[in-house]
């Protein structure tokens, strides 16, 4: 039986795609997916992998090397620049720096594929320059010059410049590269609300745990091979073991994320449990390099001990026995006397 | 610093500025012209005296006419070549252009020995053929090579390489030569007269307008090339509008006047933290008549009010233009690209 596929329009459609710069070799080749309209595709892969040169040429501002990229099914190079704006805004990683530029003069600015030779903004514009600042909740700001505001701010505005661009599909260079972790979520929240506006986003990312949680599927590239699917799909085919093999980096399937391997440097036995004490103090185990092992192969036992707002630690070995009132007295005791 | 649309009150005030400065110019001077002379002057039928008569058509009116256009046409290219290149210290001689210019002069002057009033169309006609020269050459440089930092240190380099050459001249001429070629180069309004004129106007009022269709590219390139592509600009086609128009300005003014120095750096400066915008449909404009503000004050000061002396234009335009840009670079430091 031949597998079915979902129903949706593809987008882009990229088959046998070379990229990179024209002196040189390939950054990524041979390159095959589908981004479907109305879904959020995280692109993800190493620094250095080709992630913001697939998404330069997509926008325009490469030539592919070789192979095809169709836009709505034609031919991505039919197109002219001003036919191209109208179906494809971008938002680059790198933070502008313009004199005087408040919020509205930058996001007008997204109107520049639809104005006549003067740049005259009419009230259809300033309509949907309106609404798209609600859509990015920064109305009220219109004044704000644009340095005035925050690094998630910023970024909402650089959005809602490519909003006002009235293009089908946004594509986005590691929107959420400099952002603390609340203005992540609400940025990838955003690009999930664009989404049900009918957008169609591919955005780059090296944060694969909020990824993770949105996005419809991946492009992952991996040794200059771009490899498609649903987040879980590419866990099935066993990629993320592979995507930082050579590091000291392991994806850890329970967390669904990757973690730091960390040489042992102690094994202790730890008594089981399910208290909160028993949790914090397992992940401090592992952060500072502490295996839990069973009772017969490790001769130092812990156990915790927890009555109403205090909690102890009881350290036992085979000539000692002490007690300890924080994990940071347990792990420097643990860790100093190897 | 104004919101809105409140920079229409600027565009009045400096209209007012540009006609009362025009008036103390016309009557300020070695000889002192009476209001009531310039009244009766412009209302063509009155009386005035023969000797004011000749001062006024001969002199003042060709040397104010000169100002105003030398200065609009100085500041739109400093202007231009700043948000083109997104660099404050960009000014209209960037490119070589003045380079090209004062190597015609300096072949005129230092390789022909021509010296005295002969020698001064001839002059003008070969720094105009040298700015033109190296218009050119940019021009081919610019439709090969996309990056613009490239194309910027191109026109350094070759500026560098022909001020070289000028020195070389320079060393090896009488010292007669050598003065006229000094003098030259400290700028002058008052040389421009007659059919020098018209040709000055021919082609720097249709220049000036020209560069009213670069507003909206300059908008565009605000944010860089990529967002600019990505917005539908024709990189390409709007650069080698603005190289052209910058050449044919800068390359007319400092052929006619020899190289007015500072006017084109301060002014965009001056004009932008007067009106706080980024948008070139204002800037642009406001740059133009701002221009011919400071360069006929630097004009009426030349004259030294009061006495029989005159300075250097190329002096004056610093020595008012260099405080004003430190104090705006020190008290509002985010108002200019910082």
């Amino acid at each position: 039986m031949i597998p079915s596929t979902g129903n949706r329009k593809p987008v882009v459609e990229l088959s046998g795609l070379n990229i990179g710069y024209l002196s040189g070799s390939p950054v990524a080749e041979q390159i095959d997916c589908t981004l479907n309209h109305g879904e959020m595709v995280a692109l993800v892969g190493r620094n250095g992998s080709g992630k913001s040169t697939l998404i330069r040429t997509l926008a325009g501002l490469l030539e592919p090397l070789s192979g095809a990229y169709h836009l709505n099914s034609v031919t991505f190079g039919s197109f002219s620049v001003i036919q191209r704006a109208r179906m494809i805004s971008f938002v680059a990683p790198i933070d502008i720096q313009v004199p005087n530029l408040t919020l509205s003069e930058l996001v007008s600015l997204g109107r520049h594929p639809y104005t006549n030779w003067l740049g005259r903004i009419d009230d259809n514009d300033r309509d949907i320059i309106n609404s798209v600042l609600e859509w990015v909740k920064l109305k009220g700001y219109e004044e704000h010059r644009y340095y005035q505001l925050s690094d998630g701010e910023k970024q909402r505005a650089m959005i809602a410049r490519a909003l006002a661009q009235d293009t089908p599909l946004i594509l986005l260079d590691e929107p959420t590269a400099f952002l603390d972790i609340s203005n992540k979520y609400e940025l990838i929240k955003l690009l999930d609300e664009l989404k049900r506006k009918n957008k169609t986003i591919l955005y780059s990312t090296h944060d694969l745990e909020t990824a993770w949680l949105w996005a419809d599927k991946f492009w992952v590239i991996h040794e200059k091979r771009l490899i498609e699917g649903a987040p879980e799909d590419l866990g099935l085919s066993g990629i993320y073991d592979h995507l930082f093999e050579d590091t000291d980096l392991t994806f850890n399937l329970d967390a669904q994320r990757f973690e730091m391997k960390k040489p042992v440097r102690r094994e202790v036995f730890l008594e089981s449990g399910t208290s909160k004490a028993h949790y914090w103090t397992s992940s401090a185990f592992r952060r500072a390099g502490i295996k839990t092992v069973s009772g017969e192969k490790s001769s130092v036992r812990i156990d915790i001990q927890s009555e109403e707002d205090t909690t102890l630690w009881k350290v036992r070995e085979p000539h000692e026995e002490k007690v300890f009132d924080s994990i940071y007295n347990l792990i420097s005791y643990l860790t100093s006397s190897e | 610093m104004i919101k809105g649309r409140g920079h229409s009150v600027y565009f009045v005030i400096l209209g007012f500025l540009i006609i009362f400065l025009t008036v103390l110019d016309l009557t300020f001077g070695s000889v002192k012209i009476p209001l009531s002379d310039l009244l009766n002057f412009l209302s063509a039928n009155g009386q005035i005296p023969e000797e004011h008569l000749i001062i006024l058509k001969s002199f003042r009116i060709p040397r104010i006419v000169t100002a105003l256009l030398a200065g609009a046409s100085l500041s739109v290219c400093g202007l231009q070549m700043q948000t083109l290149f997104r660099n404050p210290l960009a000014g209209p001689y960037i490119l070589g252009i003045s380079s090209g210019a004062s190597f015609g002069a300096a072949l005129v002057i230092i390789g022909f020995g021509t010296t005295g009033i002969l020698s001064g169309f001839g002059m003008t006609f070969a720094a105009w053929i040298g700015a033109g020269m190296v218009m050119l050459l940019l021009l081919f440089v610019s439709v090969r090579i996309k990056q613009i930092t490239t194309i910027l240190i191109l026109g350094i380099m070759f500026s560098s390489g022909l001020s070289a050459i000028i020195n070389i001249m320079q060393y090896f001429s009488e010292a007669s030569e050598l003065k006229s070629f000094v003098i030259w180069t400290m700028g002058s309004l008052g040389s421009v007269t007659g059919s020098q004129l018209m040709i000055l106007s021919v082609v720097l009022v249709p220049g000036l307008i020209a560069t009213l269709f670069s507003m909206k590219s300059l908008n565009g390139l605000m944010l860089g090339e990529s967002y600019a592509t990505t917005m539908g600009l024709r990189i390409i086609r709007a650069r080698t509008l603005i190289f052209i128009t910058t050449s044919i300005l800068a390359g007319t003014v400092t052929a006619f006047c020899g190289p007015i120095g500072f006017i084109g750096i301060a002014v965009p400066h001056i004009t932008r933290f007067i009106f706080g915008k980024s948008d070139h449909r204002i800037l642009l404009p406001a740059t133009i008549l701002t221009g011919m503000v400071i360069m006929l004050a630097s004009d009426i000061l030349s004259q030294l009010p009061g006495s029989d002396g005159i300075l250097p234009i190329n002096a004056v335009t610093s020595l008012i233009g260099i405080p004003v840009v430190i104090w705006i670079v020190l008290r509002g430091r985010k108002t200019a690209f910082t």
